[in-house]
């Protein structure tokens, strides 16, 4: 009975965002495929991928929006953040334009999703190692000063992506533990499966409480 | 040809074009076609009406002292030079400086050598006008037929990005794919109405045509044609770099020869027929409005950001009130609403497709686009009121959940579907609209569910956030029935035009040397009245004349819903069967099974009845032929290879499919098929 769609016990909500052809639909095919898609179409306003993952013991859902990089289609996916636990921005570690666009990338993201939303910084197309034009170090730095997490990653050869996706995930995990996010607030991005978790709430925001019947 | 020509100038001179005549004239007289040459100048004048305008020049200064005035004559100089017979060149050079100077004085503007005026000029320059009837004419065109912001990231371009989106996403996709945007390539095209990469004999057939139809929006078809004609080879420059494939694109037009101007004219009017045409109202006055009206109007359109063409929801409901057989854009629509949202209310037609089942369960969710496809298809089989080839996606106009549309048209989109659009505002448009008739209008609608209902007895705070939306809807439902009527019209004149054009182009595709059809019996207009009834297929009222010949025919009646549905089809198109006695053409649809090809006939799509017009075995066929020009006409030749004299053909099929690579494709294969068969056995 625990089969198929319901056999997890939370759902987080990630975003990928980044300039147009910094490879975020390549990430995402990558970590929920595990192949890499050469000769990929531009994506036209979002696409969404799915992927359950463990941590900690625990099955979790992550339900992966795409977005589409260039700038026309930029009011479509900022409706996209609300709601997203995790953020991956994305640049080309072989093109410093995608790097130097990061920090509206970022404002986009503290504006437009909440406090709590955890951001990592993903440098793909680390195996281009060759044609490099964004230093290690430097990103690192960026990220160490905006509080963001950081690794460089190939959506080519696999590198690092699987660690980027779960990263964020185990940092959304502790967040939960910690209780610095609540689940309870609108718009957390984290749902929580009732039938198999021990916390037994619908944490989608609406209250059962009203229909219960030990309440009168 | 010839005789033809002979024949409208003669008219011409009966009707004494000149002193009075004006755009009806012309078309009475030239027929939207390519205009005589020597009533080319007035024609023109007449078209663009400033026959008699007066001489705005009087108010020139005549002083020649604007900071770029050596470009402006070194520019106007060359342009005198590169025509060939121009009589007299020193007064065209002094005509064009006094124009450019006066016209960039007059407006404020500076002259820009790209800015595609002189290339506008030259053409009209072979007309032997006054310098009055030159600015005249210039002043005209520039007004009417240039859309504004023709530049790096204009509207144009993002307009015509969408446009090209709807009736070609694959070709969209591989373009945006490549970063090569509209405005890179087609800049010249629209500045100066392909003026600048023309031969002059090309330019003046096109013009002749373009100001006959009067469409300022023509030119985003003829864009569009052109690119969607040269699909193959662009795709094919896949390995090409960025800088190759913009210029075999700019180059494009330069291929086009006079004669291919009339088909390539009516092939923009038939694309033009075929997409939604609310975008021209969104659009006329931020491209060819005045100054002022644009100033009004900017806060409202955003065109670089649209996801794909917008549809105001009155041409939705217009497009379901009218016949089935009308052939204006017809709609499939798309609920995509939380059911609950559907529940309480939706317009009886429309097809529910959850967008958050995608999130929930995608496996449900591409099951539900499976017979969305399938229902799509049944209906228009059918011919039932809700049948669309135009998939209108209808949200519920609140942010929230709109990004679940968003996301549902975007997974359309990627997947190459064409006729793809939104209803502006969603569904709370469509509520506003119909709020004095809503439990007529609206399946099942629920008040007390229904978040419009319950939102408009409750806080108006979430109307402020779109106050312009309901201003425009405001607007849209005063003038609603106006706008309708008004719309049912224009739409149905224009596409009887296109009709014609099409029907005339038919029958002169590939019988160059057959005289035209018109004989000095003809009177003038007597071709359009007697058009309806070649296509009445297409048109209710006219239906009589059909069925009544149809009653003569000896070929077997069936229900055309059931037949297509038949278990041994395979396969079936749409399309145009052209008679060859009399070149007229017939609503049919071609059916494969396994061994058969059959014509059906469309007699009436409202009682679903069709006639069996021809089966012929596939292994009849021995030669599947395409128009080289128009790759939808497809001749089907049927014979026996006989040993003695080779290939015999005893009897030729012609058809226009709409969808014609599609459907050879699919022909071929089958013929493959059963000759794979007679081979082995």
């Amino acid at each position: 009975m625990a089969a198929g769609p319901y056999n997890y016990s939370y759902i987080f909500k990630y975003i990928i965002i980044g300039d147009m052809g910094v490879g975020k639909s390549c990430l995402l095919h990558q970590f929920t495929e595990k192949k890499f898609m050469a000769d990929c179409p531009h994506t036209i306003g979002v696409e969404f991928g799915t992927r359950i993952i463990e941590v900690a013991g625990q099955k979790i859902k992550l339900q992966i929006w795409d977005t589409a990089g260039q700038e026309r289609f930029r009011a479509v996916t900022r409706s996209y953040y609300r709601g997203a636990a995790g953020a991956l921005m994305v640049y080309d570690i072989t093109r410093r334009t995608t790097y130097n666009h990061l920090s509206s990338w970022l404002t986009d993201a503290r504006n437009l999703t909440n406090p709590n939303t955890v951001i990592f910084l993903i440098g793909n197309k680390s195996d281009l190692d060759a044609q490099r034009d964004v230093t290690y170090d430097e990103a690192k730095q960026f990220a160490e000063e905006n509080g963001l997490m950081f690794l460089e990653c190939s959506a080519k050869t696999g590198e690092n992506v699987e660690d980027a996706f779960l990263d964020t995930a185990k940092k959304i995990y502790k967040n939960i533990q910690d209780g610095s996010l609540d689940l309870n607030a609108a718009e957390s991005g984290v749902q929580h499966k009732p039938s198999n978790g021990p916390r037994g709430a619908n944490l989608g925001g609406e209250s059962s409480g009203n229909k219960d019947p030990c309440s009168c | 040809m010839a005789d033809d020509e002979e024949i409208r100038s003669g008219i011409a001179e009966d009707n004494g074009l000149g002193e009075n005549a004006d755009i009806e004239t012309v078309r009475k007289i030239s027929k939207y076609r390519t205009i005589a040459n020597e009533l080319r100048p007035e024609s023109w004048k007449a078209c663009l009406a400033v026959t008699g305008k007066a001489n705005v020049l009087s108010g020139f200064d005549e002083l020649y002292n604007l900071p770029e005035q050596n470009e402006i004559r070194d520019k106007c100089e060359s342009i005198v030079e590169s025509l060939d017979d121009l009589e007299n060149r020193l007064s065209a050079v002094s005509d064009l400086e006094a124009i450019i100077t006066f016209y960039c004085k007059s407006k404020n503007l500076s002259f820009d050598p790209n800015n595609g005026w002189l290339e506008v000029l030259k053409p009209m320059l072979t007309m032997g006008y006054s310098r009055t009837d030159l600015y005249n004419v210039f002043y005209a065109f520039l007004s009417k037929y240039t859309p504004r912001e023709c530049k790096k990231d204009g509207k144009p371009f993002h307009l015509f990005r969408l446009l090209l989106l709807y009736h070609d996403p694959e070709l969209c996709s591989f373009l945006d794919t490549r970063r090569i945007t509209p405005d890179l390539y087609a800049q010249t095209w629209f500045r100066s109405m392909f003026s600048s990469c023309c031969d002059m004999e090309v330019i003046q057939s096109m013009w002749d045509v373009y100001f006959q139809h009067a469409d300022s929006f023509l030119i985003f078809f003829l864009a569009l044609v052109i690119l969607v004609n040269a699909k193959d080879q662009i795709v094919g420059m896949m390995n090409d770099d960025k800088e190759s494939i913009l210029e075999t694109l700019q180059a494009l037009p330069g291929a086009l020869e006079a004669d291919d101007i009339e088909d390539f004219c009516s092939l923009a009017q038939y694309y033009s027929s075929k997409t939604p045409q609310s975008f021209r109202m969104d659009y006329e006055i931020p491209l060819f409005g005045s100054t002022l009206a644009v100033q009004r109007h900017e806060l409202v359109t955003n065109v670089a950001q649209a996801l794909c063409l917008p549809v105001v929801v009155s041409e939705l409901l217009q497009a379901n009130q009218s016949s089935s057989q009308s052939d204006c854009v017809r709609y499939f629509l798309i609920d995509c609403r939380p059911a609950e949202q559907y529940n309480a209310g939706h317009l009886p037609v429309a097809f529910h497709l959850d967008a958050q089942l995608m999130l929930r369960n995608p496996s449900e969710f591409s099951t539900t686009v499976q017979a969305l496809f399938a229902t799509q298809s049944q209906a228009l089989a059918t011919g039932s009121v809700a049948a669309g080839e135009h998939l209108c996606f209808i949200g519920s106009g609140r942010d929230a959940e709109d990004k679940y549309l968003h996301m549902v048209v975007s997974h359309f989109l990627q997947r190459d579907v064409r006729y793809v659009s939104i209803a502006k505002g969603g569904y709370k448009s469509l509520h506003k609209l119909l709020e004095n008739f809503l439990s007529d209008a609206l399946k099942e609608h629920c008040p007390k569910n229904c978040l419009e209902c319950s939102d408009e007895n409750g806080s108006a705070s979430s109307m402020a956030s779109n106050s312009n939306l309901l201003d425009d809807i405001k607007k849209e439902k005063e003038q609603a029935s106006n706008l309708i009527n008004k719309w049912s019209s224009a739409l149905k004149s224009k596409s009887a035009v296109m009709k014609d054009k099409v029907t005339r182009y038919i029958k002169n595709e590939g019988n160059q040397e057959q005289p035209r059809h018109v004989s000095s019996s003809d009177k003038v207009g007597k071709r359009y009245r007697n058009m309806s009834n070649v296509f009445s297929i297409g048109d209710d009222e006219d239906e009589e004349p059909m069925v009544a010949k149809n009653k003569s025919d000896k070929s077997e009646i069936v229900k055309l819903g059931v037949w297509l549905e038949k278990p041994e089809v395979t396969k079936y198109f749409e399309c145009q069967h052209i008679s060859r006695q009399d070149n007229q053409s017939f609503e049919s649809f071609l059916v494969l099974t396994e061994s058969f090809l059959f014509v059906l006939r469309v007699i009436s799509r409202k009682t679903n009845q069709a006639s069996v017009q021809a089966k012929r075995p596939l292994s009849s066929i021995v030669k599947i032929t395409s128009n080289k020009k128009r790759q939808e006409i497809i001749t089907l030749k049927y014979g026996v290879h006989d040993e003695a004299n080779g290939l015999v053909i005893n009897d030729v099929d012609r058809f226009f499919i709409p969808n014609a690579s599609q459907a050879t494709k699919h022909i071929k294969f089958a013929i493959m098929k059963v000759l794979d068969a007679l081979e082995v056995s």
